[in-house]
């Protein structure tokens, strides 16, 4: 079986797709056969490309995703640092925890969805809010005399904010009779991506940030049991 | 327009999408990059953090007078190093306690496509004059290794550096 096409010559064109065979001009098209193979191929060279493309963009734009939600985060977590070296005062509720010497951390952690910093004139409260379907953490500043100045920090698809007061005590050996307490708060971000052209993807960010302010300033420290 | 010829231009512009193709994957490259950099400055911070404290606080010297040992021989033991990369699935926050002593680090687990966070220490020469000269520095290096997917071949680096006094 043969396909016959006929293309219209222009005038003085040299087509070499016609030939002249004796009987008035006879148009050489492809075999069926040709086109079948020239489809095949270009339908297995098409989707090829589709596949490499498509997962190609999806992992830029998870990529990019997860890298604009790290950054966010970083600036979360340089606001907290920044609060906590220079606060009096710690306050996560019953998020606490007293790790003795020689111990390590429980299986299970408690932690608090909100944490407030005390400085000497002001009060510094983040927490974990929802507002239409999205999380962001709201830091609130209170200074006395002064109107409460708040900030959100939205971190892109954040499922949880959590917060946790650690005091550990140190030895330099098992027999040292003093010891001193790192207060550590251990800042836990939880991300994750609902979005369905995507796979899961959840990240968990975690920070220990030491605060300087409530340390002993030397060996024989004032938190001494 | 014959069978090859139709062939030949299928390969052609085949050809043509190969710096495409390159484009495509150097974004992702560099974009998965960024993530790991940006995840590596968190676990270097923590640390650097705590040792901060930790030599603030007189520890270092406090530790070298009960056990002998410096902070160089402290921080690069293997047994520190292990628990430093210790990579067991669905490990939460943990402490990495230095070996003979009673001092740990909390340190925040791995990302699993991160495979090292290793310490490198070295003693700075303050022996000459100057406002150093009166103490014993160190420069710790904190250093942590990834690949951006688990068949990538080669590890990817990045080490933050942090001074401490003992």
């Amino acid at each position: 079986m043969k396909i016959m096409v006929s293309i219209p010559a222009s005038p003085g064109a040299q087509n070499t797709r016609f030939s002249d065979r004796g009987h008035g001009s006879v148009l050489r098209g492809f075999t069926l056969i040709e086109i079948l193979v020239v489809v095949v191929v270009s339908m297995m060279v098409l989707f090829a490309m589709y596949a490499f493309f498509r997962s190609g963009v999806r992992s830029t734009v998870k990529g990019q995703d997860t890298l604009d939600s790290i950054r966010a985060a970083s600036v979360l977590f340089s606001q907290l640092r920044k609060d906590l070296l220079a606060c009096k005062n710690i306050d996560t509720g019953t998020a606490s925890l007293t790790i003795g010497v020689g111990v390590g951390l429980p299986p299970t952690l408690p932690f608090a969805d909100s944490i407030t910093f005390s400085h000497r004139n002001a009060t510094m409260t983040y927490k974990f809010l929802v507002s239409a379907g999205r999380g962001f953490v709201q830091r609130e500043e209170y200074r006395p005399n002064a109107a409460p100045l708040v900030r959100d920090f939205a971190v892109p698809r954040m499922k949880k904010f959590e917060a946790l007061q650690i005091w550990k005590k140190h030895k330099p050996v098992a027999t040292s009779v003093h010891y001193m307490v790192s207060n550590q708060v251990l800042i836990r971000i939880e991300i994750d991506s609902q979005d369905p052209r995507f796979p899961t993807k959840s990240v968990h960010l975690s920070s220990f940030f030491t605060s300087n302010q409530k340390t002993s300033s030397d060996w024989w420290n004032y938190f001494y049991d | 327009m014959t069978l090859i010829e139709v062939l030949v231009t299928i390969a052609v512009l085949s050809l043509a999408l190969g710096p495409l193709v390159q484009l495509l994957s150097s974004s992702n490259r560099m974009s998965n990059a960024s993530v790991y950099e940006v995840m590596a400055v968190h676990y270097a911070a923590e640390i650097n953090e705590q040792l901060q404290w930790l030599a603030q606080n007189n520890t270092i010297a406090m530790v070298k007078a009960a056990t002998g040992r410096d902070l160089e021989d402290l921080l690069t033991d293997p047994l520190l190093q292990a628990q430093m990369e210790n990579m067991t699935p669905g490990l939460g926050p943990y402490l990495a306690k230095f070996p003979g002593t009673e001092i740990s680090l909390l340190l925040s687990p791995l990302h699993p496509n991160f495979t090292g966070r290793r310490l490198y220490v070295k003693r700075l020469d303050s022996t000459s004059a100057t406002t150093l000269n009166t103490g014993v520095y160190w420069d710790v290096t904190v250093s942590l290794s990834w690949k951006l997917s688990q068949s990538d071949a080669r590890d990817h680096m990045a080490s933050f550096s942090t001074i401490l006094r003992e």
